[in-house]
């Protein structure tokens, strides 16, 4: 049995369906099952709540710029002006064992919530989250592992694009810690060697249970090339923008600009192109906030 | 990991090929509790795909042909009520069948100079790289760290052209490495071929002769073997197919990507053509004359709506759609064209209508979203299974591989399963039961007649039809080279679709079986390609491919067992088939939902789940 959660209880008046315009995002109301009890009633609303949400948040670090309030593609798609398309699309990942925090890092992250009660992942495929840095807004497509880590057997597909991945144990537990070889050895094998990788040791907050010293952590990051680590409370929201921020951040500077252009032309086909993205870039905008 | 598996489901699925996957995710997706384990390491089944090492590890697997009972099983007997019987799954995979590899490119004699000085530092490496599960984490960063060194090496080899860089001395400490760790494989691979006799010496001759083509090394291909996703059955979709159809409206197409395959080719008087398909392609054609681009174009225009004009093929229904053709006023090549690259029928069995259908269906996926009907998934159609199951997973499915089922659990009133028992003696009870055919013991099968599908997997250094770009995506069907056997479908795939290492190319045949896969296929890789071994500097040799590496084996083909054939199955285990020889994959996708809605009469097949931001579930505790 499955209980929605979240979003679903913040609104709970439903008018199932939502609003107009066409296109395949609508026949999400043919849905059926659990999906159909997970649609989000009312987009609108939804969208007004998320500048408030991004007033909550902690500054991000000094020299990463602002946070633009997310904007997922569903709301972008319903606004009559749609704001300006986003610059790059970017496909993170975050591995580690079970119940590290991984969805928990990825929702505080992208919606600013924790869910002390959460068990286990279920009915989390991705999140987007768009931000600005170094003067480009940047679509974030931040993937969970599906809950397919608990018995040792995600696939291979999911490592494909992702041009960062998020490593993740749990300060206190050491078996998580314990695993990180066998996280490296997946990222060996399936991942691009040019992701960015990051070591996160999360539930910060959790400091009188610690079992894995900060050092420990920084030594294991240290031994592997352009490996970053840094600790992290996904309760606290301790340090969660700043995990993803540096990582996107490493993953522009890594990565030349034409790169990334040619990605968008280099005639890969996704069978639903996003719509936000036109088929050539906007030029770069003047005004660079920072960097 | 110790962690147990839940005991109660509604449905179990074994096996992680494409139609268990693709029912995996629709039962998921209706709100099913679904299981979905595999005995293997790996997804897909016989629909998966390796990196070049990975396949040859799966290949050992094969040949080493005892029943070994690692891992002491627990014991299920005691599991059983006296109400029920047991169905014991087998043990040990059979469906295939004369492995036999040859490996033509160069084995480095140079670089096991340095092999010394290097030894020590390859035993970190090579504890890493075996399959055993512990590992200490102090390998692990030197071997992240030597896939950075590999990236930044790929560039240089581009800027410099010449063929010297590319064997440079220094290429290069981790060569060496790798001969180290994978030699075990070599010998295996010399006592199959004993054809590479000599063998060092021709290459050295022709690097210095012809410094233009690159040398790839079986070292090379050893160091850059995750770059290679080698399909088992690599299938490209149509591009209006059910496959396509279903990932679009599933919306698992958001974990894949594809690239159009971006030519028809045709054997013609031993030469390799690329066809005219679409309009633009058959006016540009510098092979066609004027006339023949009229008889061309009129008739393809024809076979768009031939339904309409009945008169014209009336009088022909009972024969050949090979002998049709030869009344349309089309050239001997024309119609070569459209019986072997458009319609992709054999000559003798295909009948007019089928003829004109399939060359319909291939006109109307034109243009969708290339210049031929078909695209191909990046990293390998192996991945497709994947897709499926992630989508399962997204909906609360349990992934579980390297998990062995030992038996069934029937209740021998009712005549319905009602379990299975792992292999940690493990009770797991569910309503149906999906078991993928090859994991039916013998007895079940004993009146089943299975076909056989031949399969080769090359690796080359060009192209069988060279143009301005390398990175060409061609279907190629060669017809019987001799009368009594049956035309050959050739995939070639090139760098950029993530399925093999830059400069080479991986290519795929594939036939229904009359005899092993080497007697079926070589007649064909002999036409089209010649062994690095052998390649001179003649003219002849200049212009085929290089052979430097061949696998073929034979794929038991479970497509068309009808489930009448299986004895004693209770009724609520369904059966899903192995890869088909098919061109698409339209089989396991109908497959799956005609089981499904067996199963399932009232739910939807697969529909679009909500926007991915919109779902969040809690499991119960």
């Amino acid at each position: 049995m499955l209980l929605p959660l979240l979003r679903r209880s913040c609104f709970p008046s439903s008018t199932p369906g939502g609003g107009g315009g066409g296109g395949s995002a609508e026949r999400v109301e043919g849905a059926r099952g659990p999906g159909a009890r997970g649609r989000r009633p009312e987009r609108e609303p939804y969208a007004c709540m998320d500048p408030s949400a991004a007033l909550h948040r902690r500054p991000a670090g000094g020299s990463l710029g602002a946070v633009s309030p997310a904007l997922s593609g569903g709301q972008a798609r319903r606004r009559k002006q749609p704001p300006r398309p986003a610059d790059f699309k970017l496909q993170v990942i975050i591995i580690g064992s079970r119940g590290v925090g991984k969805t928990s890092l990825m929702e505080r992250f992208t919606d600013d919530t924790f869910c002390e009660a959460c068990k286990s992942t279920v009915g989390v495929d991705f999140k987007i989250k768009t931000v600005e840095l170094r003067g480009k807004k940047i679509r974030l497509q931040i993937w969970d592992t599906a809950g397919q880590e608990r018995f040792n057997s995600i696939t291979s597909a999911y490592y494909r694009s992702a041009k960062g991945i998020i490593l993740v144990y749990d300060i206190t537990k050491k078996e998580t810690f314990d695993d990180l070889p066998k996280w490296m050895k997946m990222i060996d094998k399936y991942a691009s060697e040019d992701a960015e990788l990051l070591l996160v040791g999360n539930k910060l907050d959790c400091e009188t249970d610690r079992e894995i010293s900060r050092q420990q952590g920084e030594k294991f990051a240290q031994q592997i090339t352009g490996m970053r680590f840094c600790e992290a409370s996904a309760k606290d929201n301790f340090n969660v923008d700043e995990i993803f921020l540096k990582l996107v951040d490493d993953i522009l500077k890594k990565m030349p600009l034409d790169v990334l252009r040619n990605e968008l032309s280099n005639s890969i086909l996704s069978l639903q192109p996003e719509p936000e993205i036109p088929p050539e870039l906007p030029p770069p905008r003047p005004h660079v906030r920072c960097c | 990991m110790a962690e147990k598996l839940p005991t109660e489901f509604d449905v179990v699925i074994i096996g992680t090929g494409l139609p268990e996957s693709i029912l995996a995710a629709a039962c998921s997706r209706s709100g099913q509790r679904v299981l979905h384990v595999d005995s293997r390491s790996y997804y897909g089944g016989n629909w998966a795909s390796f990196s070049f090492t990975g396949l040859q590890s799966w290949l050992k697997d094969y040949q080493q042909n005892h029943d070994s009972e690692e891992g002491v099983t627990a014991t299920w007997q005691d599991l059983i009520h006296e109400t029920e019987e047991a169905i014991s799954l087998r043990k040990k995979d059979e469906t295939i069948q004369h492995t036999e590899v040859f490996c033509y490119a160069s084995q480095d004699v140079e670089d096991s100079v340095q092999d010394t000085e290097t030894l020590q530092r390859s035993s970190p490496l090579e504890a890493s790289a075996t399959p055993a599960d512990s590992l200490d984490s102090a390998s692990l960063p030197k071997e992240r760290q030597s896939a950075y060194s590999t990236s930044y090496e790929v560039p240089s080899r581009h800027t410099e052209e010449s063929d010297r860089e590319l064997s440079l001395p220094s290429a290069n400490v981790e060569d060496s490495l790798e001969k180290e760790k994978y030699c075990g494989d070599k010998t295996d691979m010399h006592t199959v071929s004993g054809e590479d006799k000599g063998e060092h010496k021709l290459v050295v001759q022709d690097s210095i002769e012809q410094p233009k083509r690159n040398r790839i090394t079986y070292s090379q291909m050893v160091k850059e073997s995750r770059r290679f996703n080698i399909d088992l059955v690599s299938k490209p979709l149509y591009s209006q197919g059910s496959l396509i159809d279903l990932l679009i409206k599933s919306n698992v197409s958001r974990y894949a990507e594809f690239k159009n395959v971006t030519r028809i080719l045709a054997f013609w008087e031993g030469k390799v053509e690329q066809v005219p398909c679409s309009r633009a392609d058959v006016f540009n054609s510098k092979e066609l004359s004027m006339v023949e681009k009229r008889m061309l174009m009129k008739f393809l225009t024809f076979c768009l709506d031939y339904e309409q004009h009945s008169d014209e093929y009336q009088d022909f229904k009972q024969c050949s759609f090979s002998d049709y053709l030869k009344t349309k006023k089309l050239t001997p090549n024309l119609q070569h064209f459209i019986l072997h690259s458009i319609a992709m029928t054999s000559e003798s069995s295909c009948t007019t209508l089928d003829g004109l259908q399939a060359t319909k269906n291939f006109l109307q996926c034109l243009g969708r979203f290339g210049n031929t009907p078909f695209i191909f998934p990046l990293y390998g159609h192996g991945e497709i299974p994947q897709c499926f199951c992630r989508m399962c997973a997204v909906f609360g499915g349990v992934y579980c591989l390297r998990h062995k089922v030992q038996c069934l659990v029937v209740d021998k009133d009712s005549g319905r399963c009602k379990g299975i028992i792992d292999a940690f003696g493990q009770r797991i009870s569910a309503n149906y039961f999906i078991v993928e055919d090859s994991y039916l013991p013998k007895e079940t099968c004993s009146n089943v007649q299975y076909k056989q599908i031949s399969r080769a997997v090359l690796i080359t250094d060009q192209s069988i039809l060279k143009t301005d770009s390398d990175q060409q995506i061609s279907i190629l069907v060669v017809p019987p080279l001799e009368p009594g056997t049956t035309s050959v479908r050739v995939m070639e795939l090139c760098s950029s679709t993530m399925t093999c290492m830059k400069d080479s190319y991986l290519v795929h045949l594939t036939c229904s079986s009359s005899k092993t896969a080497r007697e079926d296929l070589e007649p064909v890789v002999k036409q089209l390609f010649i062994p690095e071994a052998e390649a001179e500097a003649g003219k002849d040799e200049l212009r085929k491919p290089r052979l430097l590496w061949a696998l073929y084996f034979n794929m038991r083909d479970s497509s068309g067992v009808s489930r009448s054939s299986y004895c004693g199955l209770p009724s609520n285990v369904y059966i899903c088939s192995g890869p088909d020889w098919g061109l698409g994959s339209e089989h396991a996708v109908k497959q799956a939902e005609t089981l499904f809605q067996e199963i399932f009469p009232s739910e939807e097949f697969c529909p679009p789940p909500p926007n991915p931001e919109d779902i969040i579930f809690e499991a119960e505790g």
